[in-house]
């Protein structure tokens, strides 16, 4: 199977857009914030990402490319 | 100097955490809140199975928290290593328990973390700085 390719952040977000995905091969800036890295998995669905990360091994990456909408509060 | 900036205008800060495998092989980077009212930093459970940190081990301590809609417990247990903003604590406490999937994250970063830094947040900017507090 193809390696998929190292998108950035930015490449990411723009072709997964509201998306969970699971990366491999990511790198890291220098304030552990993602930089870059190979989709294995995308979905809306975060148990699916979850459910995916069980069949990997290895470093690996969970990025969420969406935001809350602007008329929602977060507390915890 | 270690330093994150973000968009001001969200709902909240999401940062990155980096967290080692309880064998120490591999690491796993999630998407977290950092929250400067919450005691200890908290993971999910998926997370935390995959890491070998098995938090459905009976033996494991269960922490009390108080949560905005009341009490519950949750397993604690101690992740290896973790890093975000550009710094690293080793041993750190974690509880492993569920955020909704609508929060968009997998954990937060609470202040058995952040303690161990000078946090300066920048509101207006969207600025980040962490820095050991010498």
């Amino acid at each position: 199977m193809a390696k998929s390719p190292l998108l950035s952040r930015e490449k990411i977000k723009t072709k997964y857009p509201d998306q969970w995905l699971l990366l491999k091969d990511y790198e890291l800036d220098a304030s552990t914030s993602l930089r870059k890295g190979r989709v294995l998995a995308h979905s809306k669905d975060r148990s699916e990402i979850h459910r995916a990360l069980k069949k990997h091994t290895g470093n690996l990456c969970i990025h969420f490319t969406g935001s809350l909408p602007p008329d929602t509060g977060v507390i915890f | 100097m270690p330093r994150v900036v973000y968009d001001p205008s969200l709902s909240s800060i999401v940062v990155d955490l980096l967290l080692e495998a309880a064998d120490g092989t591999s690491s796993l980077v999630i998407p977290v809140v950092l929250d400067t009212g919450a005691s200890l930093t908290i993971v999910a459970t998926d997370i935390m199975a995959q890491l070998g940190y098995d938090p459905a081990n009976p033996s494991l301590d269960r922490q009390r928290i108080v949560t905005g809609s009341g009490i519950e417990y949750a397993p604690r247990t101690t992740v290896r290593s973790a890093t975000a903003i550009g710094q690293k604590v080793i041993n750190l406490d974690v509880l492993c328990h569920d955020l909704p999937p609508e929060s968009g994250v997998d954990g937060l970063l609470g202040l058995s973390f952040l303690k161990h830094f000078k946090l300066t947040i920048r509101f207006r900017k969207g600025i980040i700085d962490l820095n050991r507090d010498r």
